[in-house]
């Protein structure tokens, strides 16, 4: 009995004793290694970043680069929220700013920008078209709160095409209804296929609708 | 009697321990455990054994480097050429040697997509005094190297246009060692539901599993974005259009 206990003790204390190794192991399962996301740096810029954590490297060993292991836990743990949801959001910074600055190089001049997101999830799309909002209006731009409606006619009609013919035809609607006007720009941000986890962009001035991503 | 029958009794427990160290000696002394660092941990939506890239032409060029030689290259190209042939692409595999492609490219029509795999050793570690405990302890004191790589993703399309790039890390930590293996191997049998178990080949199916997923997804998106960029214009050599869904103005 001795002799196992011994056995076991040295496993624990060599082997995967180390309760702050992020990998699975005996003190970590997977799905809790899942929901972190870690990159290597240098042992100095990792206790720049984290310095009650992480000590700062050892003067005598300054000739000798030394690395750290740097987690931080996902705000949402995988399962929180549907998965698509969680992609979108968890990039949407990223995505929304990429899109409102290719728009911004497209529509120049004093317009008013309206915004709307067009995504299976009303809540999650009412969080894109702020996030496009916020960012537009950090570029400076005039930014309407209003969304542009069509007649239910329309939305009918278009709501049985593909996107690829829906949007550029809405967007003569828009200006052909005066819900738009020349000094107007509509961005649409949508998601095209079920299947993807990217946000698409494309732009309506004047009636002419462009595809941006 | 009874004391002699308890001496009896120990001796051949410890005869059993040492016959089932001798056993784990042999042969399952290597514990290798899977992290994903960055992106692999991430879910996909795309299903891999649906067909997403039906009538699409791939090109999957995995090119050699420091970390991975030619022939492993080589196998990784033919495994990722299942993994979209069985979603319905037609797909070329190129394994660059000394700067040259495999192929020649100029012939035929060029491909819709062309997926280009590089690895990258990020960091690699293994302490030798540890090691040389672990072959005087008989691995009862357990060794480990521990490294991680970057499989570097970019997706085009048949102009060289960037469509979609992705960096893929993994961390792997090898334990050596009777103990960890037998410690890890009790767990796995009494505590561990199937998902979380660790010997065996598990790192290796887990990574795989999450490797492939994020290939897919990262192809699934870059063939969604290069349709819109070309304003759903079909391809020279026509495909099915993708699946279209979702809310319209």
């Amino acid at each position: 009995m001795e002799t196992l206990l011994v056995f076991l003790l040295v496993q624990l204390s060599v082997s995967e004793g180390r309760p702050y190794d992020p990998a699975p192991g005996i003190w970590h399962d997977k799905s809790e290694a899942r929901n972190l996301d870690c990159s290597r740096m240098s042992q100095q810029r990792a206790h720049e970043l984290h310095p009650g954590e992480i000590p700062a490297p050892l003067a005598r060993l300054a000739n000798q680069e030394s690395e750290a292991l740097v987690c931080t836990r996902r705000i949402m743990r995988n399962g929180e929220r549907p998965e698509r949801d969680e992609l979108i959001l968890d990039s949407l910074r990223e995505s929304v700013g990429e899109i409102a600055e290719v728009a911004s190089a497209l529509g120049p001049g004093k317009l008013t920008w309206h915004v709307d997101a067009f995504y299976p999830q009303p809540e999650v799309a009412a969080k894109i078209s702020v996030a496009a909002r916020t960012e537009l209006a950090e570029q400076g731009r005039r930014v309407s709160d209003k969304v542009p409606v069509l007649a239910a006619g329309d939305i009918v009609v278009l709501g049985r095409m593909a996107p690829k013919d829906a949007y550029p035809l809405a967007c003569k609607r828009y200006f052909a209804q005066r819900a738009l006007g020349e000094n107007d720009a509509f961005l649409g941000i949508m998601l095209i296929d079920e299947r993807e986890t990217q946000l698409h962009a494309g732009l309506c001035l004047n009636g002419e609708w462009r595809w941006l991503r | 009697m009874t004391r002699r029958a308890v001496k009896f009794g120990r001796r051949v427990r410890d005869a059993g321990w040492v016959l089932l160290c001798g056993a784990l000696l042999s042969g399952c002394v290597t514990t290798t455990v899977y992290q994903p660092l960055s992106a692999l941990q991430r879910p996909a939506i795309v299903d891999p054994q649906l067909a997403n890239f039906e009538g699409m032409r791939l090109l999957v060029r995995c090119v050699p480097g420091d970390y991975i030689e030619a022939s492993d290259a080589d196998l990784l190209c033919r495994k990722v050429g299942s993994l979209f042939r069985n979603q319905g692409a037609r797909v070329e595999t190129d394994v660059p040697r000394n700067g040259r492609s495999s192929r020649n490219l100029q012939e035929g029509t060029p491909p819709d997509l062309v997926v280009n795999l590089s690895s990258r050793l990020l960091h690699k570690e293994s302490s030798g005094p540890l090691w040389a405990l672990t072959v005087l302890t008989l691995t009862i004191v357990p060794a480990y190297t521990e490294y991680s790589v970057a499989q570097d993703v970019t997706i085009r399309d048949s102009s060289g246009f960037l469509l979609a790039s992705d960096s893929l890390k993994a961390r792997f930590i090898e334990y050596f060692g009777a103990g960890v293996w037998g410690v890890n191997w009790v767990l796995d049998a009494v505590v561990r539901p199937p998902e979380e178990e660790i010997t065996g080949d598990a790192a290796a199916k887990d990574f795989s599993r999450d490797f492939y997923a994020q290939l897919s997804q990262l192809a699934f998106n870059a063939r969604v974005r290069a349709d819109v960029l070309r304003s759903f214009e079909p391809r020279p050599q026509s495909g099915s259009n993708p699946r279209q869904t979702g809310a319209v103005p």
